[in-house]
C-alpha cells in the first residue's frame, strides 16, 4: 500500500480539498449555465432546469393544494426565473434567490385566489402536547407533503412560510395581509390538523401491521 | 421553534421530487412562444410590406401597365358588326392599341372579327397621314385561320390590301402596323377592362397533413382527414385581359382527426390510482400528435389511448372496473386550427368567352388565430383543450382552376377547385410537429362584383 496510505489528518485535508474543489467546480458550472441561459441557449436552460427542478418541485408541492397547481407553479416559476436571471447579482446563493422567486409566485397565486371567507382565529391553548414525534418518524416525506397539501389554503401558506421557509409572524402578517395574531393562530391550527392527521396515519399503519 | 416544527423543516426544506417530464416541454414551449412573440410583429410587418410591394410593383411594371404608351387609337366607324360569325365581343370607340412588344400574347379560343374602323396615330414616329385612314381591320388571333374573314371581305367588295387599310402610304409601314394591329387584344367593355373587383367566397374543404419524416411518427394510421371550411373577402385587380392579381383576408379552418383516444370520468376524480394503488395520473394530461401536442384542459375528464400509447399521463394500467368510460368504442379527438390568411394570388385566363376559365396560383401568410381540440363521440362534441407547439405564422402555397360565369354586367359567379399546402412546417419545434405540412382540397364558391 505504498504511497496510497494517508494518516487521518492528511485524509481529512484531502477530502476537505476535494470538497472545496468540487464546490468550486459546481459554482463554475452554474456560472456557465447561467451565462448560457442569459444568451437564451436552450441547452443551458434545460441544464438549469435539471439541476433545480426536483428541489423546486418539492417546494411547489408544499405550497399547492393539488398536483396540478404544483406543476403550474413549477412551470411558471421556471419561466420567471429565466426572465429575471439578469437580475441575479451573485450576492447570496442562487438556490436562495430561486427559492424566493418561487415563494413570491406562490404568494401571488394565493393572493389572487384568496376567498373572502375568513378563517376563524384559533386560541393557542387548544394545542396538544408534542406526543406525536414518534408518529412523525413513521411517515414518509411524500406523505407529509400530501397532508400539507390537504390543509386549507391560508393554513398551508402560514405553515410553509413560518415552519419551512423560516419567515417570522411579523413578516407573514405583511406578506399575507393578516394580523400577526391571526398568523400565530393559523399556524397553531395548521399544526393541530397536521398532528392529528399524522397520528391517525401512524395508527392506521400500526393496525395494518 | 418547537421540535415538531424543526423535524418537519428538516424533512421537507430540501426534499426533492422528480417532476413529470412533460413539464420541461411545457416550459420550453412557453420560452419559444415568448421568443416568437418578440419577432411576431416584425414578421407581420414583413408580410404586409411584401404584399404591398408586390401588388404595387405588379400594377406599375407588368406589361400593359401604366408605363406603356398607346401607338394609335382606333375608332369604330360603323356600329354594326360586319362579321356574322363573330361572338359577343364589341370594340369600343377610343380603345387603345399598344405596341406588339407590350401585348403580343396569342389569343386562344376567339373567332375572327371584321370591323370598319378609323385608325388615328398617336405616335410621332408614324407619318401624320396615318391619321384618319379608314378601312377594314381583321381583329384576329395570331395563327388563327383568316380564310373566312378574307372571304367575307372580298364578298363585301374590299380588296385584299384594304382589309387592313384602304390607303397604304408605304409597304414597309403597312406590314409593321398590320402586325401590330393583328397582335393586339380586344378589350371587351365591362369584362376585361382594367379595374378592381370585390369578391366574397366560401370554400368547403377536406383538410389533412403531410409528414416529411414519417419514420419518427408511428401513429400515421391513427390520424385522419376532416371536413372543414374557409371563407373570406378578396380584392381583384385586372392587370390586363389575361392577368389578374388578388389579395384580401380570409379565415381558414384546418386540422385533423385523432382516433383511438377515449375519455372517461373517475368516481373519485383526482387523483387517479391504478389497480395496484399507485398514483398513475394527474392533470394536466397531454399527448402528442403529428400536429403538435395536446394539453387537456377539461379536468372533469381523463383520457386514455386505447389504440397506442400517445397519452402521456396514463402510462400504467388503470382499474377499468372503477372508471366510467364515456365512450369506449367510437371516440376521437378533432384538432382544429383557425388561421387568418392573407393571400397573394395570380390568375391567368385561358378561356375568355361568356364562360371563362383561369389558372390560379399564389402564396399566403397564415396567422394562427384560434386553436381548439374537441372530443367527439357519436352524440356529442365537447371542447377539451388546445394544441401546443404551433407556430403563430406559417406560409402556404395554393393552386387551382377557376370557372367563371357572368350573371350580370357587374356580377360574376365562380367555382374554383383548389389545392393548398403549407410551405413551412406548422410547428415551432421540429421534434414536436415532426415536419408536418397541412394541406387541403377546397371548392371555392365565390361571387364577384366589379367596382
Amino acid at each position: 500500500m505504498n504511497g496510497v496510505h494517508f494518516s487521518t489528518s492528511k485524509g481529512a485535508i484531502f477530502f476537505l480539498l476535494l470538497f472545496i474543489a468540487q464546490f468550486l467546480f459546481l459554482v463554475e458550472k452554474l456560472k456557465n449555465i447561467i451565462k448560457g441561459c442569459l444568451k437564451n441557449d436552450r441547452q443551458m436552460q434545460s441544464e438549469l432546469y435539471k439541476m433545480f427542478a426536483p428541489k423546486m418541485y418539492g417546494l411547489c408541492l408544499r405550497f399547492s393544494a393539488n398536483i396540478q397547481d404544483a406543476q403550474d407553479l413549477l412551470q411558471e416559476g421556471f419561466v420567471k426565473v429565466y426572465d429575471n436571471l439578469e437580475n441575479f447579482k451573485w450576492k447570496g446563493s442562487f438556490d436562495g434567490w430561486m427559492r424566493k422567486i418561487f415563494v413570491n409566485l406562490a404568494l401571488d397565486k394565493y393572493r389572487s385566489k384568496i376567498s373572502l371567507l375568513s378563517i376563524d382565529d384559533f386560541t393557542e391553548n387548544q394545542e396538544p402536547a408534542d406526543n406525536d414525534l414518534n408518529a412523525l418518524d413513521s411517515i414518509s416525506e411524500k406523505e407529509i407533503l400530501e397532508l400539507i397539501r390537504q390543509l386549507p389554503d391560508q393554513y398551508r401558506m402560514v405553515f410553509n412560510l413560518y415552519v419551512i421557509e423560516g419567515y417570522s409572524h411579523k413578516e407573514l402578517g405583511e406578506m399575507l395581509q393578516i394580523r400577526e395574531s391571526t398568523s400565530r393562530s393559523n399556524l397553531a391550527r395548521a399544526k393541530l390538523i397536521l398532528k392529528e392527521k399524522i397520528q391517525f396515519h401512524s395508527q392506521r399503519i400500526e393496525k395494518a401491521i | 421553534m418547537e421540535k415538531f416544527e424543526r423535524n418537519i423543516q428538516e424533512k421537507l426544506r430540501d426534499f426533492q421530487v422528480q417532476p413529470p417530464e412533460e413539464i420541461w416541454s411545457a416550459i420550453e414551449n412557453q420560452l419559444v412562444q415568448k421568443q416568437g412573440k418578440k419577432f411576431l410583429w416584425l414578421k407581420i410587418a414583413a408580410a404586409i410590406l411584401l404584399l404591398v410591394v408586390s401588388i404595387t410593383s405588379l400594377v406599375l411594371y407588368l406589361p400593359y401597365g401604366r408605363i406603356a404608351e398607346p401607338l394609335a387609337e382606333i375608332y369604330l366607324l360603323e356600329d354594326d358588326l360586319l362579321s356574322p360569325w363573330s361572338e359577343t365581343l364589341v370594340v369600343e370607340s377610343g380603345s387603345e392599341i399598344l405596341s406588339a412588344t407590350d401585348e403580343a400574347e396569342p389569343v386562344i379560343g376567339r373567332t375572327s372579327e371584321l370591323r370598319l374602323v378609323e385608325v388615328r396615330s398617336t405616335d410621332s414616329d408614324y407619318p401624320a397621314d396615318y391619321s384618319g385612314i379608314s378601312g377594314l381591320i381583321v381583329l384576329n388571333p395570331i395563327g388563327y385561320d383568316n380564310q373566312l374573314a378574307f372571304q367575307y371581305a372580298q364578298e363585301e367588295g374590299f380588296s385584299i390590301s384594304s382589309i387592313i387599310f384602304s390607303e397604304i402610304p408605304d409597304a414597309q409601314k403597312f406590314d409593321e402596323v398590320k402586325s401590330e394591329l393583328m397582335a393586339f387584344d380586344i378589350i371587351t367593355p365591362g369584362s376585361t377592362q382594367r379595374g378592381f373587383a370585390l369578391a366574397a367566397y366560401l370554400a368547403p374543404q377536406q383538410s389533412f397533413r403531410y409528414q416529411r419524416n414519417t419514420a419518427s411518427f408511428p401513429y400515421e394510421a391513427l390520424e385522419s382527414q376532416i371536413f372543414s371550411f374557409a371563407a373570406g373577402l378578396k380584392f381583384h385587380y385586372n392587370i390586363n385581359s389575361r392577368w389578374e392579381v388578388e389579395s384580401g383576408i380570409g379565415y381558414n379552418l384546418i386540422g385533423q382527426a385523432v382516433n383511438g383516444v377515449t375519455a372517461f370520468s373517475h368516481p373519485s376524480m383526482i387523483p387517479l390510482y391504478s389497480s395496484k394503488g399507485e398514483l398513475i395520473s394527474s392533470h394536466p394530461q397531454s399527448m402528442s400528435t403529428s400536429m403538435g401536442g395536446i394539453n387537456f384542459k377539461d379536468q372533469s375528464y381523463y383520457f386514455a389511448d386505447i389504440a397506442s400509447s400517445r397519452v402521456f399521463a396514463l402510462k400504467g394500467s388503470y382499474d377499468e372496473s372503477n372508471v366510467n368510460l364515456l365512450n369506449k368504442s367510437a371516440s376521437g379527438l378533432i384538432q382544429h386550427f383557425g388561421y387568418i390568411e392573407v393571400p397573394l394570388v395570380f390568375r391567368y385566363k385561358i378561356i375568355d368567352r361568356m364562360f371563362s376559365m383561369s389558372l390560379k396560383s399564389g402564396i399566403a401568410a397564415n396567422f394562427l388565430y384560434n386553436n381548439n381540440v374537441y372530443l367527439q363521440g357519436s352524440a356529442y362534441t365537447h371542447s377539451i383543450g388546445e394544441s401546443t407547439g404551433v407556430s403563430p405564422l406559417s406560409w402556404s402555397g395554393t393552386g387551382g382552376l377557376s370557372f367563371g360565369y357572368p350573371i350580370s354586367d357587374r356580377v360574376n359567379i365562380a367555382l374554383e377547385p383548389t389545392f393548398s399546402t403549407f410551405l413551412t412546417p406548422m410547428g415551432q419545434f421540429r421534434s414536436l410537429t415532426r415536419e408536418t405540412y397541412p394541406y387541403n382540397y377546397s371548392l371555392f364558391m365565390g361571387i364577384r362584383y366589379k367596382l
